[in-house]
């Protein structure tokens, strides 16, 4: 346990709110709710981090996947609940008090760091999945397996702490209810149209006047397979064949599911315990054999294997759905690839450096108004701009062709086809341009040369007008 | 005895009808945006699904300007289906052009302004010391592709049998290839549909050279195509390459001279 006083906030500004605080912070009179900056004030060393959504998500997931092993209906209310069906469990378990035990365990294996009271994970059974989820938000650790005993815990429960909107909360405080129970007495087409049909489902639900359909949550999927070789190899041509006998089982087993994948890994193990491996991205959700065995096929004649193969393993991503695609009754789509998938194999054949796309840039100096960009490169969006109408009309006579990069000529004077245009700027990074470019004509050859007002006498050719 | 066998003979255009080319031909083509230079093609229009072919030695001379139009229409071109409604994301947005291996960096900004659009283009830079065969390679897959309509590819060489794979590409895919060439390439026996050269002649002059185009004859046109226009022009002297392919009675007119 640390001695220095760290705290959770939601956001890294003086406005934020502490959402955790360890109990170090405590000592210096930290508590929840307290804004960062006054925190700051009790206790100037204290260390603050932004909360961690993606490491919740994925701690709440490990979760239920070890609380499936108590119950095969797990459903997951984010950000940091997790609701149970135990009713069928019940009876394998052995009865409502080793359930709870088993539960504990699970909450207490996971995560074993000495947390605040608020933090500790809350544990309530009930007869309905709304009443046990509004319990354990308010704090409580409750056994409830009566009706009555429910509708009694409910109704002193207060407004505040169930999740409901700030406006509905509003609206009934003004109307004089603080809890459920004197919710529950106001009529119930008024509330239906004051605060909407949401919150009285939700009320009925939690009493057990309506059901509630929970939707059984289930971990995502992979797939892993390895082969031995008989033989350890450097041959492509017996790697590719356990690399499709896998492949193969892999798609199999999508098929039956009907689901794709993201990326694929192909991990070699070689012959002096070193390992090597390939990993393939794709832009979309991937799960015909074909593309997947011609792109894994690229990468590995391109691979220089350091040693025999003895042992290779495919590891996929997790599975996604595959996305649903309607079809022509007339149109024939003879071609089975997408566009994306034949970049793909284009990248992976020529190296992702060969397969490029333009971009513009609001710059006036010609080498640096344009990118060219890898396919699935983002550029920072303060980089690339559209360029305004009016530039466009400036660039209409711009050439077709521009050079790498200018080159030094030797004629003294252009003939001029159009009046000379001055191009000026670049001061902000060091690359400070002062230009006059001309249109030469010369032996009906259209040129873009320009003389450097810092050294006249030298004139460079920039562009071709194809 | 009725005619109609003979006039659909006559209608197919693998039969050379003489001095004048057809303007119903078999194969798909495009209009080049320039009505005197769709005079002169058969079909009125760049022919599609197949190679044609561009001998050019010095850049600048307006190559790119000659074919924006008839790129700018493939990219554009809105396709309906068969209903007469177009479908889903429009045929329009999935159309592409590719550049392989240009010679300078296609200028982004003129592009744009020019009226293609950027997302539409795409622009392969394969390393010249590998394999000068996997630019060769490239164009056959992307030419292959239904989404990609135009293909311009500066191969490193070419032969006659890579040529006419890159035909049948085309075909397979219904793209047009076209595969810019150095002018020396001009011996070098060709299964494109249309062998264009552009050049400037020894008056200054810049010249159109239609060298061999299907369906078609010939034909030399004096062009600055940006001002005014194309010109058909005779020569003095004929190419050496035609004085084998042209019958006697198209030698050249004596009394017209080389100052045109």
């Amino acid at each position: 346990m640390s001695n220095i006083a760290t705290v959770v906030v939601d956001e890294i500004s003086n406005d934020g709110l502490v959402l955790s605080a360890n109990l170090a912070a405590k000592h210096f009179g930290i508590e929840r709710s307290m804004r960062l900056k006054a925190a700051l004030a009790l206790a100037p060393q204290l260390q603050y981090q932004l909360r961690d959504w993606q490491g919740e998500i994925a701690a709440l997931e490990t979760m239920a996947k070890q609380l499936q092993t108590i119950s095969s209906w797990v459903q997951l209310r984010p950000p940091n609940g997790i609701c149970l069906e135990l009713q069928a469990s019940l009876r394998l378990l052995g009865g409502v008090g080793k359930a709870c035990d088993a539960i504990d365990r699970v909450i207490r294996s996971y995560g074993g760091r000495q947390l605040d009271h608020d933090s500790q994970p809350r544990r309530v059974i009930a007869c309905t999945a709304q009443a046990a989820f509004w319990l354990a938000q308010s704090g409580k650790q409750k056994i409830i397996t009566q009706q009555h005993d429910l509708v009694r815990q409910l109704h002193r429960l207060s407004i505040c702490q169930l999740g409901w909107p700030k406006k509905t909360i509003t609206t009934l405080q003004r109307l004089g209810v603080g809890n459920i129970g004197e919710c529950l007495r106001l009529p119930r087409k008024g509330l239906v149209k004051r605060l909407g049909a949401q919150v009285v489902q939700q009320l009925d639900q939690a009493l057990g006047y309506e059901a509630t359909v929970i939707d059984a949550w289930q971990a995502p999927e992979y797939f892993q397979a390895e082969q031995s070789l008989e033989l350890a190899t450097v041959q492509h041509r017996y790697l590719k064949v356990v690399i499709e006998h896998l492949l193969r089982c892999l798609v199999t087993e999508l098929d039956t599911k009907q689901q794709a994948v993201t990326a694929i890994q192909c991990h070699f193990e070689l012959l002096n315990q070193r390992q090597q491996n390939i990993t393939v991205r794709f832009s979309e959700p991937t799960w015909q054999y074909d593309h997947l065995l011609r792109v894994i096929d690229e990468r590995l004649q391109r691979l220089k294997l350091l040693a025999p193969v003895q042992k290779c393993r495919l590891k996929s991503s997790r599975w996604v759905t595959r996305p649903l695609a309607n079809r022509h009754f007339f149109i024939e789509q003879d071609n089975n690839r997408s566009w994306a998938q034949l970049l793909e194999q284009l990248q992976s054949r020529l190296g992702e450096q060969a397969v490029l796309q333009l971009r513009t840039v609001a710059d006036h100096r010609p080498e640096y108004a344009y990118r060219a960009l890898k396919v699935r490169e983002r550029a920072s969006e303060a980089l690339i701009k559209r360029s305004r109408t009016a530039h466009r009309q400036l660039c209409k006579q711009y050439p077709l062709w521009l050079f790498h990069s200018a080159k030094a000529t030797e004629f003294k004077k252009p003939i001029m086809h159009q009046s000379p245009r001055r191009i000026e700027g670049g001061w902000w990074d060091n690359n400070d341009i002062a230009r006059d470019y001309f249109h030469d004509v010369n032996q009906q050859q259209h040129r873009w040369v320009f003389q450097d007002r810092k050294n006249p006498d030298q004139w460079y050719l920039h562009g071709l007008f194809g | 005895m009725s005619l109609e066998p003979i006039q659909k003979l006559l209608q197919q255009s693998s039969v050379w009808r003489g001095k004048t080319h057809q303007e119903q031909v078999a194969w798909p083509t495009l209009s080049t945006g320039f009505a005197e230079l769709d005079d002169h093609l058969p079909g009125r229009g760049w022919p599609q699904a197949s190679v044609t072919e561009f001998l050019i030695d010095v850049y600048g001379l307006g190559e790119l300007q000659l074919l924006l139009p008839a790129l700018k229409k493939l990219i554009n071109t809105d396709q309906a289906d068969i209903e007469g409604r177009s479908t889903g994301p429009s045929a329009a947005e999935t159309s592409k052009i590719a550049f392989i291996n240009p010679p300078y960096w296609p200028y982004a900004p003129a592009l744009e302004a020019a009226g293609l659009s950027l997302e539409q283009i795409l622009l392969m830079v394969i390393d010249r010391d590998q394999n000068p065969d996997l630019s060769l390679w490239t164009a056959e897959q992307l030419a292959r592709h239904a989404d990609c309509k135009a293909v311009l590819l500066w191969p490193k060489q070419l032969q006659t049998g890579q040529l006419r794979r890159l035909q049948l590409a085309a075909e397979a895919g219904n793209t047009w290839l076209i595969v810019f060439r150095p002018l020396s390439a001009q011996s070098q026996s060709s299964s494109a549909t249309l062998r264009l050269s552009l050049s400037v002649n020894a008056v200054s002059e810049k010249q159109l050279h239609i060298i061999k185009v299907r369906g078609g004859r010939p034909r030399l046109l004096a062009t600055d195509f940006l001002t005014s226009g194309f010109k058909p022009r005779s020569w003095s002297r004929p190419p050496a390459s035609l004085l084998t392919s042209l019958p006697a009675s198209a030698a050249v007119n004596s009394s017209q001279t080389a100052s045109l």
